[in-house]
C-alpha cells in the first residue's frame, strides 16, 4: 500500500512537471517574460551557472553562519554590477574576469578551504559583481529591465540559498566528496576555456 | 546542528531525473548558438572512443581498488590536470606520441589493477597526472572547432567524470568475497585492450 501510494505521488509529480507550457496562448503581461527570462539566465547561461554553483558550494563549505551571512552580499553584488552595467558603457574584460572565476571558485570547492570571513566576502562580493554585471549587459535588449533585474536576482537567490544549504546540511562524506568532484570539473572547464583567448 | 542526512536519498536522485528528463524546453531565457551541438559534441568524445573510455573507467577502478583517499582524490585532481593537458592541444603546443601516451594509459593503468598494485598516493597521482596530458591534449585539439567551446568543455569534462565514476562503481564489487579476482580480470583485459590500440597506431 505504501509503495502504491509513493508511485502515485512520483506519477502525479510526472504529470504535473511533463505539463507542456507550449499550451498558453500568449502571456499575460508580454513584460512577465523579462522576470522569467532573469531567473533562467542565473540557471541557464553556461558561462554564469557553473561558476555561480561554485560559489554557492563554496559559500556552504564555510558553514552555515559565514554562508547565510554571505547571501545579502551576494545579492548586493549581483545589482551592483547589474546596474553598473546598464548605466556604464560595456566593459569586455569583465567577460575574461568571469572566465577566470571558473578556475578560481572551481579550485576553491574543490580543496574545500575554510577562508578567513573578511577574504571569502571579499571574493564573494567580487564575482557576484562581475556576473552581475556580465548579466547586466542584457538589461538593454529587454522590455522591463526592472523586471528582468528583479528575475536575475530571484535566480541568485534560488541557487545561492539551495547549493549552500544542501553544502552544509548533507553531511554524508560521499556527498562532500561529490561537492568537490563538481568544483574539479568547474575548474577543468575555465582552464579550457581560457586556453581559446 | 540539524542536518538533512535523514532526507531520502532516492526519491530526491528520482525528483531529480524527473526535473532533468522533463524539464520543458520552450524555458530557455535566450538561444545559446551551438550550446546543444557543442555540448554534444563534447560529451560524445570521451564516450565514442573506446581507448579513452576504458582509461577513465580504469582510473576510477584503481581509485577504487586503492581505496581511501585515492578513491576521491584521482577523480578530483584527474580533470583539472586533463584540462591542462587540454589547454596545451588548443594552443597546438606540440607533444609528440599522444595516441601511443593514450593507448599507453590503458596498458600501464590496466596492468595496475591486475597487479592489485598499491603504490604511494603521490606515485598513483603522478602516473595519473601524466596520463591525464595526453588524453586532455586530444580532447582539447578538438575544442577550437566546436559550435560552442564552453558548451564543449563543460560536456567533455562531465563526460569524463561519469566514466570515472562507472569505474569507481564497478569497484563495489571488491566488497564481494571473489571481488578482487573479478577486478584483477578486468585489468588485464584492459590492458590487452591498450596493447590492441597501441598496435593501431603503428
Amino acid at each position: 500500500m505504501a509503495k502504491l501510494k509513493i508511485f502515485i505521488r512520483n506519477f502525479l509529480l510526472l504529470l504535473f512537471l511533463g505539463l507542456p507550457v507550449t499550451v498558453a496562448a500568449h502571456t499575460i503581461s508580454q513584460s512577465v517574460g523579462d522576470f522569467y527570462g532573469g531567473i533562467l539566465h542565473t540557471f541557464l547561461v553556461m558561462a554564469h551557472v557553473f561558476p555561480l554553483l561554485a560559489l554557492s558550494i563554496v559559500a556552504g563549505q564555510q558553514g552555515p553562519k559565514t554562508a547565510g551571512g554571505g547571501l545579502p552580499v551576494f545579492l548586493i553584488a549581483l545589482f551592483s554590477g547589474a546596474v553598473a552595467a546598464f548605466y556604464t558603457p560595456p566593459v569586455t574584460a569583465v567577460f575574461y574576469i568571469n572566465l577566470i572565476s571558473f578556475i578560481v571558485l572551481g579550485i576553491l570547492a574543490a580543496l574545500s578551504l575554510k577562508l578567513p570571513r573578511w577574504l571569502f566576502y571579499s571574493v564573494l562580493f567580487f564575482f557576484g559583481c562581475t556576473h552581475g554585471y556580465q548579466n547586466g549587459m542584457e538589461l538593454h535588449q529587454t522590455q522591463s529591465p526592472l523586471l528582468f533585474l528583479t528575475g536575475l536576482l530571484a535566480g541568485g537567490l534560488i541557487l545561492y540559498s539551495i547549493m549552500a544549504a544542501i553544502t552544509v546540511s548533507v553531511k554524508k562524506e560521499w556527498f562532500q566528496i561529490a561537492l568537490r568532484v563538481v568544483g574539479s570539473w568547474v575548474a577543468a572547464m575555465g582552464l579550457m576555456m581560457i586556453a581559446l583567448f | 546542528m540539524k542536518t538533512l542526512d535523514h532526507l531520502p536519498v532516492r526519491r530526491l536522485a528520482f525528483l531529480l531525473f524527473a526535473v532533468a528528463v522533463l524539464w520543458p524546453g520552450a524555458s530557455f531565457a535566450h538561444q545559446e548558438t551551438g550550446t546543444a551541438l557543442g555540448f554534444t559534441s563534447g560529451f560524445m568524445h570521451p564516450i565514442s572512443g573506446y581507448d579513452h573510455v576504458i582509461a577513465m573507467i580504469a582510473v576510477g577502478l584503481w581509485g577504487g581498488q586503492l581505496g581511501k583517499p585515492a578513491i576521491w582524490l584521482l577523480p578530483v585532481t584527474f580533470p583539472v590536470v586533463m584540462a591542462f593537458g587540454g589547454m596545451l592541444g588548443v594552443r597546438a603546443f606540440p607533444l609528440p606520441g599522444v595516441e601511443t601516451g593514450i593507448a599507453l594509459s590503458d596498458i600501464i593503468l590496466g596492468a595496475m589493477i591486475a597487479f592489485n598494485a598499491k603504490p604511494k598516493l603521490w606515485v598513483a597521482a603522478v602516473i595519473v597526472g601524466t596520463f591525464a596530458m595526453f588524453h586532455g591534449y586530444a580532447h582539447g585539439a578538438e575544442l577550437p572547432h566546436a559550435a560552442n567551446p564552453l558548451a564543449y568543455a563543460a560536456g567533455f569534462v562531465i563526460a569524463t567524470g561519469l566514466l570515472h565514476l562507472t569505474g569507481i562503481l564497478i569497484g563495489l564489487i571488491l566488497a564481494l568475497p571473489w571481488g578482487l579476482k573479478v577486478v584483477r580480470v578486468i585489468g588485464a583485459l584492459i590492458s590487452l585492450a591498450g596493447v590492441y590500440f597501441l598496435y593501431t597506431v603503428y
